[in-house]
């Protein structure tokens, strides 16, 4: 288990403890988190599990691959430093971390 | 009651999976017990193996996101639907890998079909298909569309992409048609693959000589830029998927999608008048198709629940995507078309990790063609009832096995 934070567009936080192997995106899907949508369900081909990560909560993050950074370029809320795809990211190493939702993903 | 009946009636309840459709666009009549019972295990035709169904959208959806199922064709009850030979096995690059080889290997040839890569074919795709048309109806009708365009644009574009050189497009052309059509004998369909395989080899030793801008050069470069080594195999086996994944999948849904429109004229004349109604209707005809419906198969490795239903380690598992597309809890009215409701999310694609790499791709090429089609062919027509014409069933990509059309 690793606990994950989703900050919602409003402020609101919902808090999960992500169960092992799975990704911060199905974390959010399977507890009904609306603002991550994960359409092509974690096969890097949708680009509808967009979230910004709160760089102050200090957990590092894994490299990206290529196939993210070129979805990244055409997700529905604007790109920005801290943008990443929640089905790339493994929960289970990456205890505290803390995801802001985008505006929109389609 | 006679123990003949009794029998009888065993055997009705054991018929064996896959079965056959009802009608080219509707599930088979059998599916119905899928209401009553979601999960459950049906015995495969060739194989006799026992596998698990897993229907409906919901539980598929979970299912398929599931990190305790594995797409690996090692496993002794990986659903084959035949006695598979060993190389069916291990020779299949990523749609048969699981993490963390999975997205290794994908990731050589992802890049190319994200989204904003594939946008960029557009004119290409644009110019492809208007040739296709003008060599169609430069022949006196009926023809059989299948052959002449359905099979002949995914194969070119396919080429383009892994940097087949232009002058050995038409040799993939003959062997695919060999190797999907129904009238091959065994003898050329063996030599075929022989030959289509000889040429990959030889492709792969011309790309590491003379790179060029294409999937297979830029592969090779990452794998030798991340200090992986590879084998002239792997590669290979990365093209012959790419090549059977978009090939007859996309000609399927072409020469599929073509008769249902044929056969919904209402439909067909909203098209014909609203160009922007194309990208709703790929969709719509993706999810109304499903020819992929029993090409999503899996094998548990640990005990999954699901569904009040307990998978046990090491079963093999179907995932029916036409369940989900036709289900009643998401769809309205599941099997009607209707162009203008289309939209993506629906299952036919699969879903999770092996979310098919060519959706985007397959998307443009139908929207290409069928925005074309109809208005360069206004009178086309079917050159025989739909009823005649002859289906694919229990084949793993569903379709019809010609297009005879007239115009
Ligand atoms: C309308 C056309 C198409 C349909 C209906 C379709 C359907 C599917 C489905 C259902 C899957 C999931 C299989 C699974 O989960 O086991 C899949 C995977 C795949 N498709 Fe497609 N496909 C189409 C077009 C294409 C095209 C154009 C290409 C390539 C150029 C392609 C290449 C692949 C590959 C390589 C996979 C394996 C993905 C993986 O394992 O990660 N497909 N396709
Ligand atoms: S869920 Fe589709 S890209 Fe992440």
């Amino acid at each position: 288990m690793a606990k994950i934070t989703y900050v919602h567009l409003s402020g609101a936080v919902t808090v999960i403890d992500v169960p092992p192997n799975n990704s911060v995106m199905r974390g959010a899907v399977l507890n009904g988190v609306d603002g991550i949508v994960g359409e092509c369900g974690g096969g890097a081909m949708c680009g509808t599990c967009h979230v910004y990560v709160d760089e102050s909560c200090g957990v590092a993050l894994p490299p990206m691959r290529d196939v993210e950074d070129e979805l990244l370029y055409g997700t529905a809320s604007p790109r920005r430093a801290n943008s990443r795809l929640s089905c790339q990211l493994k929960a289970d190493e990456l205890e505290g971390l803390v995801v802001h939702l985008p505006e929109k993903q389609v | 009651m006679s123990m003949g009946a009794i029998v009888a009636q065993a055997d009705v309840d054991e018929e064996t999976f896959p079965y056959e459709r009802a009608c080219p666009y509707q599930p088979p009549l059998k599916y119905e017990q899928f209401k009553h019972e979601p999960i459950k295990q049906v015995t495969l035709r060739d194989s006799g193996l026992r596998v698990w169904v897993v229907t409906g959208y919901e539980n598929i959806r979970l299912l398929l996101t599931d990190p305790r199922i594995s797409a690996s064709r090692k496993h002794a009850n990986f659903p084959f639907y035949f006695n598979a030979p060993p190389e069916f096995r291990t020779e299949t690059s990523f749609i048969g890998y699981d993490q963390p080889e999975h997205g290794k290997t994908r990731g050589k040839a992802a890049v190319t079909f994200t989204n904003r890569r594939v946008k960029m074919l557009r004119e290409q795709i644009e110019q492809i298909t208007d040739e296709a048309i003008d060599n169609m109806l430069q022949m006196t009708p009926p023809v059989d569309m299948h052959y002449v365009l359905s099979l002949r644009i995914p194969m070119t574009v396919i080429c383009i992409l892994l940097g087949i050189p232009h002058d050995k497009h038409e040799f993939f052309q003959e062997n695919g048609t060999v190797l999907l059509g129904g009238t091959a004998t065994m003898e050329q369909r063996q030599a075929a693959l022989v030959d289509v395989n000889e040429y990959l080899y030889e492709l792969v030793a011309l790309k590491e000589r003379e790179p060029g801008d294409d999937l297979l050069s830029r592969a090779i470069a990452e794998y030798r830029a991340a200090g992986e080594p590879y084998e002239h195999r792997d590669l290979v086996n990365l093209c012959r998927l790419l090549m059977n994944g978009g090939h007859e999948t996309t000609a399927s849904m072409i020469s599929l999608g073509t008769a249902v429109l044929l056969e919904h004229p209402d439909q067909l004349e909203a098209l014909k008048a609203d160009d922007s109604l194309v990208i709703p209707a790929v969709e719509e005809l993706i999810r109304f198709c499903t020819i992929g419906d029993i090409a999503v198969p899996r094998v548990a490795l640990e005990d999954i629940e699901i569904g009040g239903v307990t998978i046990p380690k090491g079963d093999g598992i179907l995932c029916l995507v036409l369940t989900g597309n036709r289900d009643e809890t998401v769809y309205e009215n599941p099997h009607e078309l209707i162009l203008s409701r289309g939209k993506r999310g629906h299952l036919g694609f699969g879903h999770g990790l092996h979310y098919c790499i060519g959706a985007d791709l397959a998307r443009l090429e139908l929207q290409i063609v069928w925005s074309k089609l109809f208005k360069r062919i206004p009178t086309l027509r079917l050159a025989k009832p739909f009823s005649e014409i002859p289906s694919k069933e229990r084949a793993v990509i569903y379709g019809l096995w010609g297009l005879p059309i007239t115009w």
